[in-house]
């Protein structure tokens, strides 16, 4: 993939700027996620987004700084405003479940199609979210959608940060065609809300190496071909 | 189908303003569009803009996605209950009659992107009135199809197909039933005969011109027969319709010269050839597991081609993906009642060493995979069975072939295993990869699949371990080659049972200092063997 065009954006940053896509049902964590980069907010109950939130989330790299324009869309239908209307122009996705929530990880297909629709050929981020939480759903082994489309897959936890900086990491390689590129600068992230058992989630990322061998499922998945 | 200008153009600056990251622009923006959306005739409105050539792309990508949710949300579905409070928020019939009228031709001279849009559109409309409220609809799109056809307009053609390939794509994974099949018996009656038409008509076509054309040029052409590939299966999906069972020949035909044409590696290198081929094979696989009794007079010669396909070098950037779909095809074979097809001593060395062997070794994206994302190649280790990637598809079919052969097939692989790490041995540096393969095909043939199965024994297991096994954990050089050591664990994890648990104390301290290696895989398994060590017990001797 050729290195994309940045955006023409109006504040005119005097940097690389790349539209970023968020999307998932609503209650994954996207806004959490996005709101963990600071910018001096701090929200702890859950407010369904509205529409999409802009918020333009900066990182230093061993380029130079890069602008993520992340459009945080919601994923309740009944806020959806424009829906997939804003993803005109986007250079990069991240699409959001919930592994607590098998229904939020069933409906991953959905996104994958509509985003695909409106943006050809963008690098694509799948998370799974909330992996600091002990009534999982979701076990790591049935995550099988992003084999077939060639995503790219992390487990994460916005409240406690765990792995926050990987989708930003890779999806600005992508980006920048540059597979060495490096976060060169602590990112500024607020304080953890939990502390995720770092010993508990390698466990359960290792204990797949003991699991029982599991084929992928026959089934397509994604209804309509592509 | 007439929209004032003005209207279009204040619709453009919205939508224009939509996408802007200012909140306050965007916001006013959208709640014009909302108040618009109440007005009549705005379903018309936006298809007017979506089809503008005078506005731009943004904005007229931006109203042909809101003309899709429009439909998707506001056409009107049958109810039960006849209506009611429903009808206040569907679009008006008139609206619906000229959205009919109009939409498959303003799709057919749409840009792309808008163009997949409408095709959404189109298909939202389709799933409540097609086909009984819009009997125009496959007419339209057959009578255009002759007509971009006698053209030689392939770039319509295909937006046809494609329109064509959503509306049957209802008949794959349906729960069969009388709707379902009268439903169907509708489109083969005004569909079948001239999608064989176009697949043979593009087929010859094809052939005609390969020699000198470029991939701009014959990309379409491979996009077509691959569409014609996608209705075949949709239409094939629930039950072998007469059409085709009368036509098996043409077809078979056909897809047979695509496994077996090479295409000039200009053209293999834009990828699109095995585009095709991979709607080929599933193809196959559809007939092969559904019509095995009427398939079966071309089985042969599809094995042999699909077979030849593999062997073949190739430089085409998706022969990866393609090479999942036809080595499955192979495997549902030789898993089947016609394995004899691969019964031959020679059949079966050439399937070993030119299939199975080729695909097995580590590639970059492995390594990549390895490096980058080890939780993934975790993942995909740990499951037995991942059809999506080349090396179990592989090993996949050495044990389909197993379940007939089984003699037969321990020799080769034994064989094999030997070459490779000869090859190891005699260049450990450079061929630390041929290890890895070897031991990967042996946890993959020997391993138990249920707790009944037998594995296939292709190496005498105490031997291996003492000879291959235990120097690579023993060995000096313990912090290289990451991935050979990761295998190395695997392999002890998978056959835990089998080793005495005093032989496994012995290499406990071998395998401590893995657990500071700097590859996290490497780490892992390290201490997955140690967990798994210190909870096991040695198999009790049944009396």
């Amino acid at each position: 993939m050729s290195r994309a065009q940045a955006l023409p954006d109006p504040a005119a940053v005097g940097y690389p700027s790349f539209k970023l896509i968020l999307v998932g049902d609503g209650g994954t964590g996207k806004t959490t996620f996005v709101k963990r980069h600071i910018t001096g907010e701090f929200e702890k109950r859950y407010e369904p987004t509205i529409g999409v939130e802009v918020r333009p989330l900066d990182f230093h790299t061993s380029r130079g700084k890069v602008r993520f324009c992340c459009w945080d869309t919601a994923g309740q239908e009944k806020f959806g405003g424009l829906r997939d209307g804003y993803y005109i122009h986007g250079h990069c996705a991240i699409i959001m479940f919930d592994v607590t929530s098998r229904l939020t990880y069933k409906n991953v297909p959905t996104w994958h199609k509509d985003i695909c629709r409106v943006c050809d050929n963008i690098p694509i981020v799948l998370c799974g979210n909330k992996v600091d939480m002990k009534n999982r759903q979701v076990k790591a082994k049935m995550v099988t959608f992003h084999r077939k489309k060639n995503l790219q897959y992390y487990e994460i936890s916005a409240k406690s940060n765990y792995n926050f900086e990987k989708p930003f990491l890779y999806l600005a390689r992508k980006l920048t065609g540059d597979m060495n590129l490096r976060f060169v600068e602590e990112l500024a992230l607020l304080p953890a809300d939990v502390t995720i058992d770092l010993i508990a989630q390698q466990k359960i990322e290792t204990e797949i190496a003991a699991a029982a061998a599991m084929p992928l499922p026959d089934e397509d998945e994604d209804g309509l071909m592509d | 189908m007439e929209v004032a200008p003005e209207t279009l153009d204040t619709l453009s600056g919205w939508f224009a303003q939509s996408l802007s990251p200012d909140a306050a622009a965007r916001r006013a923006a959208e709640q014009s569009i909302e108040s618009a959306k109440c007005s009549p005739g705005f379903g018309l409105a936006l298809l007017g803009l979506a089809s503008s050539p005078r506005h731009d792309p943004q904005s007229r990508l931006a109203a042909s996605v809101q003309f899709k949710n429009l439909l998707r949300r506001r056409w009107p579905k049958p109810s039960p209950d006849g209506g009611g409070d429903d009808d206040a928020d569907h679009l008006p019939p008139s609206d619906c009659a000229i959205i009919k009228a109009n939409l498959l031709q303003l799709l057919l001279t749409a840009p792309p992107l808008i163009q997949a849009q409408l095709s959404e559109a189109l298909a939202a409309a389709a799933a409540s009135d097609f086909p009984a409220r819009w009997e125009s609809l496959l007419p339209s799109i057959v009578s255009s199809l002759g007509t971009a056809l006698s053209a030689g307009d392939i770039p319509a053609t295909n937006s046809l197909l494609a329109a064509a390939a959503s509306l049957f794509s209802r008949f794959r994974n349906a729960f069969d039933s009388n709707t379902i099949r009268l439903d169907l018996k509708y489109c083969l009656e005004n569909f079948a005969a001239a999608l064989l038409e176009v697949f043979l008509s593009t087929s010859r076509r094809l052939q005609a011109a390969a020699p000198t054309v470029t991939p701009p040029e014959s990309r379409p052409v491979f996009e077509c027969l691959r569409l014609c590939c996608e209705i075949f299966y949709s239409l094939n999906s629930i039950d072998l319709p007469e059409f085709f069972e009368d036509h098996m020949r043409e077809w078979m035909t056909e897809f047979r010269a695509f496994l077996t044409t090479s295409y000039p590696p200009a053209i293999e290198a834009d990828g699109a050839p095995d585009a095709l081929r991979a709607a080929v094979c599933d193809n196959l696989q559809l007939y092969m597991e559904k019509y095995e009794e009427e398939f079966r007079g071309y089985l042969k010669e599809f094995v042999e081609a699909v077979w030849g396909l593999l062997m073949a070098p190739s430089v085409s950037p998706s022969r990866g993906q393609l090479a999942v779909t036809a080595i499955r095809f192979l495997t549902t074979v030789a898993e089947s009642v016609h394995h004899a097809l691969f019964g031959s001593p020679d059949a079966m060395k050439q399937i070993c060493d030119s299939v199975v062997i080729p695909n097995l070794r580590l590639r970059d994206d492995d390594e990549e995979l390895f490096e980058g994302n080890w939780v993934e190649y975790v993942r995909r280790d740990a499951e037995g069975s991942d059809a999506d990637t080349l090396r179990r598809a592989a090993c996949r079919l050495l044990r389909g072939l197993a379940a007939n052969y089984r003699e037969q097939v321990a020799a080769l692989v034994s064989a094999q295993v030997q070459q490779m790490l000869a090859a190891y041995a005699a260049d450990r540096t450079n061929n630390w990869k041929e290890k890895d393969a070897a031991i990967y095909l042996v946890i993959s043939l020997m391993q138990k699949p249920g707790a009944t199965g037998g594995g296939t024994p292709v190496v005498d297991m105490e031997s291996f371990f003492t000879s291959v096994i235990v120097p690579e954990l023993q060995a000096p050089d313990w912090e290289s080659e990451p991935m050979l050591k990761a295998t190395v664990l695997r392999f002890l994890k998978e056959f835990k049972d089998q080793i005495p648990k005093a032989t496994a104390l012995a290499l406990l301290p071998s395998v401590i200092r893995f657990l500071i290696h700097e590859s996290n895989v490497v780490h892992s398994y390290a201490a997955t063997f140690i967990e798994n060590l210190l909870i096991i017990k040695d198999m009790v001797p049944v009396p």
